[in-house]
């Protein structure tokens, strides 16, 4: 009884120390991509935000379009609700805060690769008459081509995908120049305070 | 510990602003010639401590150093902990300029705080003694902080109770922690600068 007991302790600390912050910033990053917009949220030490609250507001008149929860690799996703400008906001525990402002532009690009475009592109056409080959046929391969292209394509950028929002990770970490900034500042500050005593004292 | 921008209504941020204001300034009044150096000291020690992330388990914590500070030096606690967390938000975006007063005032009134309980304990008192108030001080300081910000987060509709255990409960690795960093500076300063831990009345 006594041992299930303290297991239990255990494991409702470990759980909640590991599903809520102690860090002191939550960083968020979205991306529009085939109709969706996916969104990446961490803290400032990497750890991913669990279960936490986003939502999502046209970027103009601040109206909220939908809410939704984190997933436990602190992802969450869903369909692009207009081609306008987003404003994604997302609220961890304990007083944490961040939002991320997905561009018209960005949503517009996001939406159009949903459909691509079959039209034949003129120099098929040319090469049409040439093969003397039916329109229909090519018509067939032309969106075939396309669907392999795009696969492909994705299949290459997906892990630059990620290496980019790494780097956005790593862009937020304290660097040691700032470090060492702060703390020239804080000398500076010593030195002016030292001054003012001095001249106080005079 | 540190409240983003955005969160807190505007009678709670001017509130922190008002408080932290009072405590700085008698902080500056307190604050002798002698002693700014070692304020500036303990104000870079305070602006980093929180940037190195030590990983405990499953997540990370970071020392907060509030209980050491207060304990060295009482009220100035406050301008160092405001330059602090001033160049935190600026630097790197924890916490947020609107939030500063309220950040300011949860952490360095819990400095002050565990000033006044542990000075007398630590001065001229037995080695046992000195680890003993150290780590209670070092607690203290993250305590009192963990539970002012529970109390700040009420405003914004998190039921105090449950804001209040959930920030406890996270902080307990750093508490621990935080503890054995005071218990051993405090024992350490003993025997380099004793008058550290004498001085101050």
């Amino acid at each position: 009884m006594n041992t299930m007991k303290s297991v239990l302790i255990a494991s409702i600390i470990t759980t909640s120390i590991s599903s809520f912050a102690l860090a002191h910033k939550v960083n968020l990053f979205a991306y529009a991509e085939d109709g969706m917009v996916y969104t990446e949220s961490y803290f400032s030490d990497g750890r991913k935000v669990v279960n936490s609250t986003i939502e999502v507001f046209d970027a103009k008149n601040n109206r909220l379009l939908l809410t939704g929860k984190t997933d436990n690799n602190g992802e969450f996703s869903f369909g692009i609700p207009q081609a306008i400008g987003l404003r994604i906001v997302l609220t961890a525990s304990m007083g944490h805060k961040n939002e991320y402002l997905l561009s018209q532009d960005e949503v517009r690009v996001g939406l159009s690769e949903e459909k691509p475009s079959v039209e034949p592109t003129p120099k098929s056409t040319e090469k049409e008459k040439k093969e003397a080959v039916p329109e229909s046929v090519t018509q067939v391969y032309d969106r075939q081509l396309e669907t392999i292209v795009e696969e492909a394509v994705e299949k290459k950028t997906a892990p630059l995908m990620k290496k980019l929002t790494k780097i956005e990770e790593q862009m937020h970490k304290p660097s040691l120049q700032e470090i060492l900034g702060g703390v020239g500042y804080i000398l500076g500050l010593m030195g002016i305070g030292i001054y003012f005593k001095v001249k106080s004292k005079h | 510990m540190h409240i983003s921008e955005g969160v807190l209504s505007a009678p709670v941020l001017a509130a922190g602003i008002i408080l932290t204001a009072a405590g700085v300034s008698l902080g500056l009044k307190k604050m002798e010639y002698e002693e700014i150096p070692e304020v500036a000291v303990l104000t870079s020690a305070f602006f980093v401590a929180s940037l190195i992330h030590v990983p405990v388990g499953p997540s990370s914590v970071h020392l907060v150093l509030n209980g050491l500070l207060g304990l060295l030096l009482g009220w100035p606690a406050f301008p160092a902990i405001l330059v602090g967390l001033a160049l935190q938000a600026l630097l790197f975006q924890y916490g947020g300029l609107t939030s500063l007063g309220v950040n300011t005032f949860n952490m360095a009134s819990a400095a002050v705080v565990s000033f006044y309980l542990f000075r007398i304990l630590t001065r001229k008192s037995t080695r046992l003694m000195l680890i003993f108030s150290g780590f209670l001080c070092g607690m203290v300081g993250i305590l009192g902080a963990a539970f002012l910000v529970a109390l700040s987060l009420v405003t914004t509709g998190e039921a105090f109770l449950t804001a209040a255990k959930l920030i406890v409960v996270a902080h307990l690795p750093v508490m621990i922690i935080e503890g054995v960093i005071t218990a051993i500076a405090v024992v350490s300063l003993n025997n380099i600068r004793p008058e550290l831990l004498e001085r101050r009345t």
